[in-house]
């Protein structure tokens, strides 16, 4: 017991830990960058995906489908490993190295589930919008295209918006799973911290310091999705 | 089988797509007892989330305010965190502090298994997630039937206990369902500490064989393959706790 640091002597604890906030504040940048941009991705795919999910045709529905929900059904943590381990550190295209560096495959793996999921808000979205106003689109000769995004997508756009922003919540949750793949992340930094400082009274301050960070950052995200969907959850009737 | 172990060495002799665990018996037996561990720990780590989430749920309902916000902090909390870095606190933290994962001076084996902390984390993460269906299955029983069994001269917990919860748990159970499956996925979580569940006894199985490709391709079916089985078990349940007239 000698050698671990007092814990209950908060002043020594902290005193290490704080100068190493800066490092681990950059490291959950790295959180958040990768959480968005994968969320970006995934929303232009997942809205194509979902408009495909859709389709009256068999053999384009049917695959779609099927793709929603083995994205849906695959463990992050699998696909993480799947596309670090199988896509390429660099491409060639025409005369130029493209290099991937690994928290671009990241980006490219978080965003495979996220397409998954989004494809299904998108047909959930979609459904919830009464049948007359794609018969009224119908009857104003809009086609496809038009009822789409002039008719529909406005009004479904507030059935999507809160199941989205939950999604992103997880989203930026498990982006601390890139960790195990060695990604420069919040918890691969602070890692590196404890290896650094080797002090194992620091150990618990650190990891509660990792997840108060993620607390605070997904928290406030998940309350204005609850607000909304209190709000414009009023407005519908079905 | 012996049919199908033929198959695939003949395909790797041919082909070069080595698929071992098909045909190399001792680490077929090992990666079976993979997908073993990672069941037990979904089914422990259901039960346990079930528990703390029927018990947070039945606190919150208490009169004594203080209580009612510590619940809702939990909940919040670990809603709202990812869970390796709740696995990771509880593991190397607290384990590492109060001395449960650490072997002893004389080398005594540590107090709990990482087995049982991925069991703790994932029942303390999903706990709390239960308990915020649960709360939502009450509050969809109809109001209509609370006032009736008031009118009958129950009292607040006989008509939680006889009337309420029964409803409130067919309500939420879709929710819980898909709880379940969440659980199920996030097993593979428990590599990061070294359980030997599948996923981590595939990489043992590719980084000797080097066939991470394959091996890849077997850890993603079995895991879609363990995740189908849940989704039909909770649809039987959901069959067989039917209220008619409620719901489709």
């Amino acid at each position: 017991m000698t050698t671990i640091v007092s814990w209950f002597d908060p002043g020594s604890v902290w005193a290490i830990l704080i100068p190493w906030f800066p490092l681990m504040l950059k490291g959950f940048g790295l959180n958040i960058a990768i959480s968005a941009l994968s969320m970006l991705i995934g929303i232009f795919a997942g809205a194509v995906l979902g408009a495909l999910q859709m389709s009256k045709i068999k053999a384009i529905g049917a695959p779609a489908r099927f793709l929603t929900l083995f994205l849906r059904n695959s463990p992050w943590l699998v696909i993480v490993f799947y596309v670090m381990f199988l896509m390429p550190f660099e491409m060639r295209i025409g005369s130029h190295w493209i290099s991937f560096p690994d928290w671009v495959k990241a980006v490219v793996a978080f965003s495979l589930p996220v397409t998954g999921y989004i494809s299904e808000i998108v047909r959930g979205g979609m459904r919830s919008v009464p049948t007359t106003q794609w018969e009224a689109a119908a009857a104003l000769a809009f086609g496809p295209v038009r009822t789409a995004f002039s008719v529909i997508l406005p009004q479904a756009f507030r059935q999507m918006l809160p199941p989205t922003m939950n999604l992103y919540c997880s989203v930026a949750m498990a982006t601390s799973l890139a960790n195990i793949v060695g990604v420069q992340e919040v918890i691969t930094v602070t890692q590196t911290i404890l290896t650094t400082e080797t002090k194992p009274g620091l150990i618990l301050p650190a990891y509660g310091t990792t997840l108060v960070l993620f607390f605070l950052y997904v928290f406030p995200i998940s309350l204005l999705s609850r607000r909304l969907e209190k709000i414009w959850g009023k407005g519908i009737q079905r | 089988m012996e049919l199908i172990a033929q198959f695939f060495e003949e395909l790797y002799h041919r082909t070069g797509w080595n698929f071992s665990v098909l045909y190399n018996a001792w680490e077929a037996k090992k990666y079976v007892n993979g997908i073993y561990i990672a069941l037990e720990l979904a089914l422990w780590g259901l039960l346990g989330a079930m528990i703390i989430g029927a018990l947070c749920c039945f606190l919150r309902l208490v009169r004594f305010a203080p209580l009612r916000w510590l619940v809702t902090a939990y909940i919040e909390f670990f809603r709202n965190t990812p869970g390796l870095a709740q696995l990771y606190f509880l593991f190397f933290g607290l384990g590492s502090y109060f001395q449960l994962s650490t072997y002893g001076q004389n080398g005594e084996p540590p107090f709990l298994s990482p087995f049982k902390f991925v069991v703790i984390g994932l029942s303390l993460q999903y706990g709390a997630f239960v308990a915020e269906i649960l709360r939502a299955g009450i509050e969809a029983v109809p109001k209509t039937t609370k006032e009736a069994a008031e009118a009958l001269g129950y009292g607040r917990w006989a008509a939680l206990y006889h009337i309420v919860m029964p409803l409130a748990f067919r309500i939420s159970l879709p929710a819980l369902g898909n709880n379940m499956a969440q659980i199920v996925k996030s097993t593979a979580m428990a590599y990061a500490i070294a359980v030997p569940e599948a996923l981590y006894v595939a990489h043992e199985i590719w980084t000797e064989h080097f066939n991470v490709i394959e091996m890849m391709n077997v850890v993603l079916l079995t895991y879609l393959g363990m995740m189908w089985i849940f989704t039909l078990i909770v649809r039987l349940i959901e069959r067989w706790l039917h209220v008619p007239g409620m719901g489709r």
